[in-house]
C-alpha cells in the first residue's frame, strides 16, 4: 500500500475525437428534429418530449446527489464529487429544451386544445392550473430555481476542500436542504405539468416520487459510468476505487428496490381499487402489445440489478457496474417512453427514428457537456482522495 | 498436540482510531497482529487481522427464497386452490396481492435465519459462559493484541510502539 503524492493534481482531458463524434451526434439530432417537425410533426415531439425528460432528469441527479452527499455527511463521496459537479451542467441545456417544448404543447398535450376543453367538465375543472401561460410561467420559474440551486451547490462543493471547515460545512448544509424542498415542490409539478397531464383526466398522487426515483436511478448510473470511464482512460483509478465502486453499486441496488417498490406502490393501489378514472392509466400498458414493454421495463430497472449487484464481487466489478448502469439507463428510456407513448399513440407502439434519435443526440449532448465540464474542474487534490478513502492524512493522537 | 506457551502483549486503547494506527504500524513493523477486540466493528481493521468476508449472507439468500416460496405457494394454494373466494371479482389466482405478503415473509424468513446463522455459527447461546480479555470492551475500550515474531524485539520494544500510539494501559500475557 502505497501513499499517494499529498500535493499532486490529475487531470481528466476529454478524448478529442470522441468529443468531435458526440458533437456531430448532437448536431445531427437537431437537424433530424428540424426535419422531423415537417415529416412526422406528430412522432417527433414524443421523441422531444421523452428526451428532454431525460435530460432534465440526468442533470437534476447530480444536484441530489451532491445535496444528499452534503446533507448527509458522506464522506466517502468526495473522490466522485466532480461527476455529480460535471452532470449538472446539462441543466442551461435543458431548460433550452424547454423552451422548445413550448413550441409542441399543442401536438402533446391535450387540455391545450380549447375545443376539447369547452367539451370537458373534468378538463374545465383543471383549467385553473392546466393552461398554457401557466405552463410556460411555470417551466421558466422551475428552471430558474434549479440552476439558481445547482450553480451555488456545484460552487460550494468545488471550494469546500475540507469537509471539517464549519464556515464551508455550515454554507453547504443549508444550501443543500433548502435545495432538497425547492426540489420537492417544483420536481413535483414539473412532473404532473410534463408527463402526467398528458393524460389529464387521470392523477396519481406517487407519480412525483415515482418520477424522482427514477431520476436518481438514471443520475446514479450516469455517475457509475462516469467513474468506471475516468477509472480506465486516466489515473483517477487512485481515487475512485473499488470500495467507491461497491457504494455506488449499492445504492444502485437500493434506488433500484425503491423504484419498483413505488412502481409497485401506484400499480397495486390501481388494480386492487378498480376505478374506472384510474385504472384508464394501466389499460392500454397492462394489455398487449404495450405489456410487453412494461415487462422489459420491471426487468431492466429492477430485476437485472437486483440478481445482478447483490453479490459483492460483482459491486467491485468495473465491467459488471458498468453493464448493469448501460440497461439502467435504457430501462429509465424506456420508462419514459411507456409514459409518453400510450396517450399519445394508442393501442400500437410506434417507434421508428423520430421517437429515437432525439433522445439519442440528447444523451450525446449530455456526455459531452458533462465531459467539458469534467475536463476544465477534473484537478482532484489527492490529499482529498486519500481522506475519501479512509487515510488519515494527520494522525490525531486522542487524549 | 503440544504447544509451547507464547508470550503475547495487550494494548488498551481509548478509541478506535488510535487502535487502527497501532496495528497498522505493528504490521508495518513485522509484528504479529493475533487479535482486536472492540465494541463495535472497527472500519478497516478486517485485511489487517486477515478476516475474510462474512460468508453469513448466504444463510440470508437460503432464509429468503424458503420465504418467498413459501409464501406464494401458501397464498396460490388457500386463495386459488383450497378456499377459492371472489374479492371484488378478481382472478383467484391473483399474483399482485401476494406481493405484500410475500415480501414481508421474504424479509421475515430471511432476518430469521441469518440472526439463526450467526449464532449457530458462533455457537453463542443463553447462558454460554465468556472470557472477555477485558469486560470494558464490552463499553469503551479497544484492545489489541500482539505477539513478536522473532528475538530480535523485546517485550520493551513493542510496548514502546504500543506507548508511541497512545496506549492506555498495556501488559503481557502467556498464553497456552
Amino acid at each position: 500500500m502505497s501513499h499517494p503524492n499529498l500535493h499532486g493534481k490529475i487531470e481528466f482531458t476529454p478524448p478529442a475525437r470522441l468529443m468531435k463524434i458526440l458533437a456531430i451526434v448532437g448536431i445531427l439530432g437537431v437537424l433530424v428534429f428540424l426535419g422531423g417537425l415537417i415529416l412526422a410533426p406528430h412522432r417527433i415531439w414524443v421523441g422531444y418530449l421523452v428526451a428532454f425528460n431525460y435530460l432534465v432528469g440526468l442533470g437534476m441527479a447530480g444536484g441530489i446527489f451532491l445535496a444528499v452527499a452534503t446533507l448527509s455527511g458522506a464522506t466517502w463521496a468526495n473522490g466522485l464529487r466532480r461527476i455529480p459537479e460535471a452532470m449538472t451542467s446539462s441543466i442551461p441545456l435543458a431548460a433550452l429544451l424547454g423552451l422548445g417544448l413550448l413550441f409542441g404543447l399543442h401536438a402533446l398535450y391535450e387540455w391545450t386544445h380549447e375545443s376539447v376543453v369547452a367539451g370537458d367538465k373534468v378538463l374545465q375543472g383543471k383549467s385553473a392550473y392546466l393552461n398554457v401561460l401557466g405552463f410556460s410561467i411555470r417551466l421558466l420559474v422551475f428552471f430558474a430555481i434549479w440552476i439558481f440551486f445547482l450553480r451555488r451547490l456545484v460552487r460550494i462543493s468545488r471550494q469546500t476542500r475540507n469537509e471539517e471547515e464549519p464556515g464551508g460545512m455550515r454554507k453547504g448544509l443549508v444550501t443543500s436542504a433548502l435545495f432538497m424542498i425547492a426540489l420537492a415542490i417544483t420536481f413535483s409539478l414539473a412532473s404532473f405539468d410534463w408527463l402526467m397531464s398528458l393524460e389529464a383526466h387521470w392523477f396519481s398522487t406517487a407519480f412525483a416520487l415515482y418520477r424522482l426515483a427514477g431520476v436518481g436511478l438514471t443520475g446514479i448510473a450516469a455517475v457509475t459510468i462516469f467513474a468506471v470511464g475516468l477509472r480506465r482512460t486516466t489515473s483517477f483509478r487512485n481515487i475512485i476505487t473499488g470500495s467507491h465502486l461497491q457504494d455506488l453499486g449499492r445504492i444502485t441496488l437500493s434506488l433500484s428496490v425503491f423504484w419498483v417498490y413505488i412502481w409497485y406502490c401506484q400499480h397495486m393501489l390501481i388494480w386492487y381499487t378498480n376505478m374506472p378514472e384510474e385504472t384508464s392509466y394501466y389499460l392500454l400498458r397492462n394489455e398487449a402489445p404495450w405489456n410487453v414493454l412494461t415487462k422489459a421495463n420491471l426487468v431492466l430497472n429492477w430485476l437485472i440489478p437486483f440478481l445482478v449487484l447483490m453479490p459483492r464481487a460483482a459491486c467491485r466489478n468495473e465491467t459488471v457496474m458498468l453493464r448493469v448502469a448501460v440497461a439502467i439507463m435504457a430501462g429509465q428510456a424506456l420508462d419514459l417512453f411507456l409514459q409518453v407513448g400510450p396517450p399519445l399513440m394508442g393501442e400500437r407502439p410506434t417507434f421508428g427514428i423520430w421517437e429515437i434519435i432525439p433522445l439519442i443526440s440528447a444523451l450525446a449532448l449530455f456526455f459531452l457537456v458533462t465531459m467539458k465540464s469534467l475536463g476544465t474542474s477534473s484537478s482532484v487534490r489527492e490529499e482529498n482522495a486519500a481522506r475519501a478513502r479512509g487515510w488519515s492524512t494527520t494522525e490525531s493522537p486522542s487524549p | 498436540m503440544k504447544q509451547r506457551p507464547v508470550r503475547t502483549e495487550v494494548g488498551v486503547f481509548g478509541d478506535e482510531h488510535t487502535l487502527l494506527a497501532a496495528a497498522k504500524d505493528c504490521q508495518h513493523r513485522g509484528i504479529d497482529i493475533v487479535e482486536a477486540h472492540s465494541p463495535y466493528p472497527i472500519h478497516g481493521i478486517d485485511p489487517i487481522l486477515g478476516i475474510r468476508s462474512s460468508r453469513l449472507p448466504y444463510w440470508t439468500l437460503v432464509g429468503g427464497t424458503l420465504g418467498l416460496t413459501l409464501s406464494l405457494w401458501f397464498q396460490y394454494w388457500s386463495s386459488a386452490s383450497d378456499y377459492p373466494l371472489n374479492v371484488g371479482g378478481k382472478p383467484f389466482n391473483s399474483l399482485p396481492a401476494f406481493i405484500p405478503v410475500t415480501f414481508e415473509m421474504l424479509i421475515l424468513f430471511a432476518g430469521l435465519l441469518t440472526v439463526a446463522g450467526f449464532l449457530l455459527t458462533s455457537r453463542l447461546f443463553p447462558g454460554r459462559k465468556t472470557h472477555p480479555i477485558d469486560s470494558r470492551i464490552t463499553n469503551d475500550r479497544f484492545v489489541l493484541i500482539v505477539q513478536r515474531k522473532d528475538a530480535s524485539m523485546t517485550q520493551g520494544d513493542i510496548q514502546t510502539i504500543l506507548q508511541h500510539h497512545g496506549v492506555l494501559e498495556c501488559w503481557s500475557e502467556m498464553n497456552e
